[in-house]
C-alpha cells in the first residue's frame, strides 16, 4: 500500500479556502433559515427574514469560524491538522445543537456550510493519516457516518426513547419488559419468524432456480424470464394482494374450480356425496401471506443471484471437469459453493424483507398477526401506544440483526474470488440433468402462475366492477388519465417519477459506497456503519415514517412536509439493497486489482472510477434499477410524510383501495407496472445490461 | 464525491422548486379522514369559494391522530375534517386542539355541538353513521338461509365462518361495535355474546371498512361495520342488504376540529363555519357518502339510514371514548375472546 497523504500543503490549503469562500458566498445570497412553505411558495418578506444577516442567529457562529479558517492563526502549529479537525467538527455540532436549542430551523445555506465544515474535517483527518491518508475515502466515510447519524440513528432514537419515556416525559424503565411479556406477543413473534424462514427458503430456492434457468439453461426465454422475474418487484403493494384474492379468494377462480371437482356433488365425489372440499378462505392467513411474499421477494433473490451466477469464472468449472469430476459433482462442489455468499445474502434479504413486510400481511393476513402489522396497529389502531410499537419494533429489529449475524458466520472467511486480474477464459460446463430438470420445471410453473396473476390485474382495470360486474369499460382509465394534466392520477404520477429519479442514483451510490468502505477499508466505526445501514432496512416502514415525523418536524432540521424528506426516506429505506449487492459483487472481485492500481500511484478516486466501478457495473445497475422501482412502490414509510403537494402514486392507490375503487386501483397499478418495465428496459438498453463483459 | 456533495443541495433545490403554486388569499392545510372523494370535493369547493389555497392530506383517523400527535411541537395541519370522533376526543384531551364555537353551531343538532370528551368545544359533530351489518343476498340465497335481522341472529350456528368483523385491536369501527355491545348488554353479557360470535367469525379483518367490502364481493356472507360504508358498495351494484339490528345499535359521530396553534387559524375557522353550514354538509351526498348530516337544515340523502328509523342506543361518547375504558375493553377482548379456538 502506498501513501497518498503527501499532497502538498499549498493545494489543500487552496481547497479549504475555496470552500470557506463558497460558504461565505452562500451565507450572503442564500437564505440561512428554513422556509415554512418552501422557496417558491413563500412571500418576499418570508424569504428576506430567512437570510442569515437579517437577525441574530447561529449563522454568526458559522461566519466567525469561516473567517477564522481564512486566517488560520494556528497554521504553523505542529498539530495544525488536529486543530482544523477539532474546530470544524465542534462548529458542526454546535450549529446543529444550537439551532435545535434556539428552535431555529436550518435552510439551504446552513446545509451548504455544514457540508463544507464536514469536508474540512475530513481533509484534516486524512492529513492526519486516517485511511492511509486518503482524502477521498476519508471524505466518503465521514459523509456516510454523518448522514447515517442524522437520518437513521437520530430519528430511530426518537421513537425508541418512547419505550422508556411516557408522553409526558416520565421515565418508566419497566414498560419494555411489561410490553414484551404482554399477552399475544410471543405468538406474534412465532408467527413472524415461521413466516420469515419459510419465505426466505422458498424465495431463495425459486431465485436460484430462476437464475440458473436464465443464465445457464436456456437463452430462449431470457427476455421473457426477465420480465417475469421483475413483475412482482414493479407491482405496487396492494395490487398483488388484490389479484391473489381474485384468484384464490373465497369466491375466486380456484375455489370455484375445486368445488366443482371435489366439493359436494363434485366431479370426483359423485352426486349426493358429501365432498371433502368446502369453499374456504384459506388464502387469508399463513399461506396467503407466504405466497404473496414469496412472489414479492423471489425477484430480490433472483437479482442478487443472477449477478453471481453470471460472474462465475467458467475456468473453475472447466478445471473440475478436466479432473474427471462429473457434472453433478462439479455443480455440488464447485458451482454451488461459489454461490454461497449470494445464496446467504438472498436468504438473509428475503428473511428480513418478510419480517419487515407490511403490505401483504395487511391485505392477506387475516388472523395471522405478524410483528410488522402489529406495530402499525399499535400506532394507528384503536389505541395509539408508542411504547408497545417501539417494544415490538425492537423485537423485530433484534431478529433481523440476528439473521444478519448468522449469515455473516455462514459465509465465513472463505474466498469466493472468481474475478481476478488473471485471464478467465473457458466455457461453462453443462449443468447436471437433475438441476436442469428442477430449475426448468420450477421456473416454467412460476412463469405460468405469474402470467395468470398479472393477466387478472390487467383485465381488472377494464371491467366495471371487479368481483361483481364484468362488463368491459374504459371508465377507470378515463377517470384517471383523460381529465388533463393536473387532474386524476397525473399529479401523483409525475411526482412519483420525479422523486424516484432523484432518489435512485443517490441510493445506489450511497449503498455501493458503504459496501466498498465496509468491505475494503478498516476504520474506527466500521461496525457502526454496517449495523446502522441494516437497521433502516430491518425496521418496518411505518416506524421509519413516524420516526421521521417525530425527528424532522422541529428545529434544527425541519423538513417534514417537504419533498426532501420523502426522497431522503427513500434513500435510507432502500440503501441496504445497494449495500447488499455491492458486498456480494465485491466479495467476488480480487482486492489485488485495486492494490495494483494503487501501487502504480493511481489515486483512490481514479482507482474507483477505472477499476472498481466498471467491475461493479452489474451491481450498480441493479441497485439503481431496484431503488428506482422500490421508491415507486414504497407505501408504508411515506404514509405519514406525504402532503397534498407530495402525493405519490402508491398513496393515491391506497386511497382508491380504501374507498373500494378497486377498478381504479388496479388500472393505476397496471400503468405503474408498465412504466417501471419501460424504465428498466431503457436503462438496460442505454446504460447496459447487468452483466460483466468478459474478455 | 466533491461534485456529488455539491449536487445534493442543488437537487434539493430542484425538488423544492417543483412545488409551485399561485398566491391566493391565504393557505389552509386540511387533514381529512372522511372518504377520499368527499375530502377532495370539500377542499375544492371551499378553496374556490373563499379563494384559499387548500392542501388536503387524506388519512384514516388513527393515522391522522398519530400524525398530529407526532407534530405536536410544530403543527403542520390546520383543520381535521371527518373521521370517527374518538381520536378527535383523545386529541382534545391531550391538548392538541383549539377551542372554537362556530356561529353556525345553533343549526347543529344539540347532542353534536360539543360531543368530545374534553367538553371544551374542541370538536363538533358533522355527521352520524350507524353501526350494523350487511348481508350478501346472493350467498344467502345459495345457502338457503333466512335474512338475519338482529344481533342475536348472528350467533346462530348456521352462520359459522360466514361473518366478518374488524379486530378491535386495529380498528376504531370494531371498537365502536365492542362498546355498543357493552352498552347494550352490560360488560359481562357483552363478552358472552362476543365469545359466541367468535365461533361464527370467518376472519377478523384489520380495517373497519373491509368487512363491508368483502361482503359486497362475496368474500363473506355477513360483514359488520358502519352502514354508510356499506351503502356506498351497494350503490356500485353489489348484492348487499343493509341491516340495522333490531335490539338497537350504536353509532359514530364524525368529528371536525381545529389544531392548536394552527398556522392558518383564520382560514381554519372559516372552513369550520363553512363545513357546518347547509352547503358544506350537502357536499357529502354528491359523492355518494350517505351519512346523516348533523346540520338540521341540511337535506338527509334518500339513501341514508335515518336515525329515527333505527333503534339507536344512547351511546356514551365521553365514557367509551376515554382512554382508560378503551384500553380495558380492548385488552379484555384480546385476552378472553381472541385466543379461543373456533
Amino acid at each position: 500500500m502506498n501513501k497518498t497523504s503527501a499532497s502538498s500543503s499549498l493545494s489543500s490549503l487552496d481547497f479549504r479556502t475555496k470552500w470557506v469562500l463558497l460558504g461565505l458566498l452562500a451565507w450572503i445570497i442564500i437564505p440561512w433559515k428554513g422556509l415554512e412553505y418552501g422557496l417558491f411558495e413563500s412571500t418576499g418578506s418570508e424569504i428576506l427574514n430567512a437570510y442569515a444577516w437579517k437577525s441574530v442567529n447561529t449563522s454568526f457562529i458559522s461566519l466567525a469560524v469561516s473567517l477564522l479558517f481564512l486566517l488560520r492563526p494556528w497554521k504553523l502549529h505542529l498539530k495544525a491538522n488536529l486543530i482544523d479537525a477539532a474546530v470544524s467538527l465542534v462548529t458542526f455540532i454546535v450549529i446543529l445543537f444550537g439551532a435545535g436549542l434556539l428552535n431555529e430551523s436550518l435552510g439551504y445555506s446552513a446545509a451548504i456550510q455544514l457540508t463544507f465544515f464536514l469536508l474540512i474535517f475530513s481533509l484534516a483527518l486524512a492529513r492526519m493519516g486516517f485511511i492511509q491518508g486518503d482524502p477521498f475515502m476519508t471524505t466518503a466515510i465521514v459523509t456516510i457516518m454523518a448522514s447515517i447519524a442524522v437520518f437513521v440513528l437520530f430519528p430511530i432514537s426518537t421513537i425508541f426513547s418512547k419505550v422508556v419515556f411516557l408522553e409526558d416525559g416520565t421515565f418508566t424503565p419497566m414498560a419494555f419488559y411489561k410490553n414484551l411479556t404482554s399477552f399475544g406477543v410471543a405468538r406474534t413473534l412465532q408467527n413472524s419468524l415461521m413466516l420469515a424462514v419459510a419465505v426466505g427458503m422458498s424465495s431463495t430456492f425459486l431465485g436460484l432456480c430462476f437464475s440458473l434457468f436464465t443464465v445457464r439453461i436456456t437463452k430462449r426465454f431470457k427476455g421473457l424470464a426477465r420480465i417475469f422475474s421483475m413483475l412482482p418487484i414493479v407491482t405496487p403493494p396492494f395490487v398483488i394482494g388484490l389479484s391473489l384474492i381474485l384468484i384464490f379468494g373465497r369466491n375466486g377462480t380456484i375455489n370455484d374450480g375445486l368445488l366443482a371437482l371435489f366439493g359436494t356433488d363434485g366431479l370426483f365425489i359423485g352426486a349426493g356425496n358429501e365432498g371433502w372440499f368446502h369453499r374456504s378462505a384459506y388464502i387469508y392467513g399463513f399461506w396467503g401471506v407466504f405466497l404473496a411474499q414469496t412472489l414479492s421477494f423471489t425477484p430480490i433473490c433472483f437479482m442478487l443471484l443472477v449477478g453471481m451466477v453470471s460472474t462465475i469464472n467458467p475456468a473453475v468449472e472447466e478445471a473440475s471437469v478436466t479432473m474427471r469430476a462429473s457434472n453433478s459433482q462439479t455443480f455440488s462442489y464447485v458451482t454451488l459453493p461459489l454461490l454461497r455468499p449470494g445464496i446467504a445474502n438472498a436468504f438473509l434479504l428475503a428473511v428480513i424483507s418478510s419480517l419487515a413486510d407490511f403490505g401483504n400481511p395487511m391485505v392477506l393476513g387475516g388472523d395471522y398477526d405478524v410483528l410488522a402489522t402489529e406495530i402499525y396497529f399499535s400506532i394507528v389502531g384503536a389505541q395509539l401506544d408508542y411504547a408497545r410499537a417501539s417494544t415490538l419494533g425492537i423485537l423485530l429489529l433484534s431478529f433481523s440483526l440476528l439473521a444478519f449475524v448468522i449469515q455473516r458466520q455462514w459465509i465465513g472467511k472463505k474466498s469466493y474470488v472468481t474475478v481476478t486480474g488473471k485471464g478467465s477464459g473457458g466455457y461453462f460446463q453443462p449443468l447436471p440433468a437433475w438441476v436442469r430438470g428442477i430449475s426448468t420445471s420450477v421456473s416454467l410453473t412460476w412463469m405460468l402462475f405469474t402470467a395468470v396473476l398479472y393477466g387478472s390485474i390487467l383485465l381488472g382495470g377494464f371491467v366495471v366492477n371487479w368481483g361483481a360486474d364484468y362488463t368491459p369499460t374504459l371508465a377507470h382509465y378515463e377517470e384517471l388519465w383523460a381529465r388533463g394534466i393536473g387532474y386524476g392520477a397525473w399529479p401523483s404520477y409525475i411526482t412519483t417519477l420525479k422523486f424516484a429519479a432523484v432518489g435512485a442514483p443517490l441510493t445506489a451510490l450511497m449503498g455501493l459506497m458503504i459496501a466498498y468502505v465496509t468491505t475494503r477499508k478498516r476504520f474506527i466505526g466500521r461496525g457502526v456503519v454496517d449495523f446502522s445501514a441494516m437497521i433502516s432496512f430491518a425496521i418496518p416502514g411505518t416506524v421509519i415514517g413516524i420516526s421521521y415525523v417525530l425527528a424532522f418536524n422541529t428545529a434544527p432540521i425541519l423538513i417534514n412536509g417537504t419533498a426532501i424528506i420523502i426522497v431522503i426516506s427513500f434513500i435510507f429505506k432502500n440503501m441496504p439493497v445497494g449495500i447488499r449487492s455491492g458486498i456480494s459483487a465485491l466479495s467476488q472481485i480480487d482486492k489485488s486489482l485495486e492494490e495494483a492500481s494503487l501501487t502504480q500511484r493511481a489515486s483512490s478516486i481514479r482507482t474507483i472510477f477505472t477499476i472498481v466501478l466498471p467491475l461493479l457495473r452489474p451491481a450498480m445497475i441493479s441497485a439503481i434499477v431496484f431503488s428506482f422501482v422500490k421508491s415507486m412502490t414504497t407505501v408504508s414509510a411515506i404514509i405519514f410524510l406525504v402532503t397534498a403537494d407530495t402525493q405519490v402514486a402508491t398513496t393515491y392507490i391506497m386511497g382508491r383501495v380504501e374507498d373500494g375503487d378497486y377498478g381504479q386501483a388496479v388500472s393505476y397499478g397496471s400503468v405503474l407496472i408498465v412504466t417501471m418495465l419501460i424504465v428498466i428496459f431503457l436503462v438496460e438498453k442505454f446504460i447496459g445490461r447487468s452483466r460483466v463483459e468478459r474478455a | 464525491m466533491k461534485k456529488l456533495l455539491l449536487t445534493l443541495p442543488l437537487a434539493a433545490l430542484m425538488i423544492a422548486g417543483t412545488t409551485q403554486g399561485v398566491q391566493a388569499e391565504g393557505k389552509l392545510t386540511i387533514y381529512c379522514s372522511a372518504q377520499g372523494d368527499w375530502c377532495q370535493k370539500a377542499s375544492e369547493t371551499f378553496g374556490k369559494k373563499y379563494d384559499v389555497k387548500v392542501s388536503m392530506t387524506r388519512n384514516g383517523s388513527g393515522s391522522t391522530y398519530a400524525k398530529i400527535l407526532a407534530e405536536k411541537e410544530n403543527p403542520r395541519g390546520d383543520v381535521w375534517y371527518g373521521g370517527t370522533l374518538d381520536p378527535h376526543s383523545q386529541a382534545g384531551v391531550n391538548g392538541l386542539l383549539e377551542s372554537y364555537k362556530s356561529p353556525n353551531l345553533d343549526k347543529i343538532g344539540e347532542p353534536y355541538r360539543n360531543p368530545a370528551a374534553s367538553k371544551q368545544n374542541h370538536s363538533t359533530g358533522i355527521y352520524i353513521g350507524i353501526l350494523g351489518f350487511s348481508v350478501n343476498t346472493d350467498l344467502l340465497k345459495d345457502a338457503k338461509m333466512e335474512m338475519p335481522k338482529c344481533w342475536a341472529d348472528l350467533v346462530k350456528p348456521e352462520f359459522k365462518g360466514k361473518i366478518q368483523v374488524a379486530s378491535p385491536q386495529s380498528s376504531g369501527t370494531a371498537y365502536t361495535a365492542l362498546a355498543t355491545f357493552t352498552q347494550l348488554y352490560g360488560e359481562d353479557k357483552a363478552f358472552e355474546y362476543l365469545t359466541k360470535l367468535h365461533q361464527n367469525i370467518g376472519q377478523y379483518t384489520k380495517s373497519g371498512s373491509a368487512p363491508g367490502k368483502n361482503a359486497a364481493r362475496g368474500e363473506t356472507m355477513v360483514g359488520i361495520g358502519f352502514l354508510h360504508d356499506h351503502g356506498k358498495e351497494k350503490g356500485k351494484g353489489f348484492p348487499l342488504e343493509l341491516v340495522a339490528p333490531c335490539e338497537g345499535t350504536g353509532y359514530e359521530i364524525g368529528g371536525l376540529s381545529i389544531m392548536k396553534n394552527a398556522r392558518n387559524m383564520d382560514n381554519a375557522k372559516k372552513f369550520v363555519d363553512w363545513a357546518l353550514s347547509k352547503e358544506g354538509m350537502e357536499v357529502a351526498a354528491t359523492v355518494q357518502s350517505f351519512q346523516v348530516p348533523t346540520n338540521t337544515e341540511a337535506a338527509i340523502p334518500a339513501e341514508a339510514i335515518r336515525p329515527e328509523d333505527v333503534n339507536l342506543i344512547d351511546y356514551d361518547f365521553v365514557k367509551y371514548g376515554g382512554e382508560a375504558t378503551r384500553k380495558a375493553l380492548i385488552s379484555r377482548w384480546v385476552e378472553q375472546v381472541k385466543p379461543l379456538e373456533r
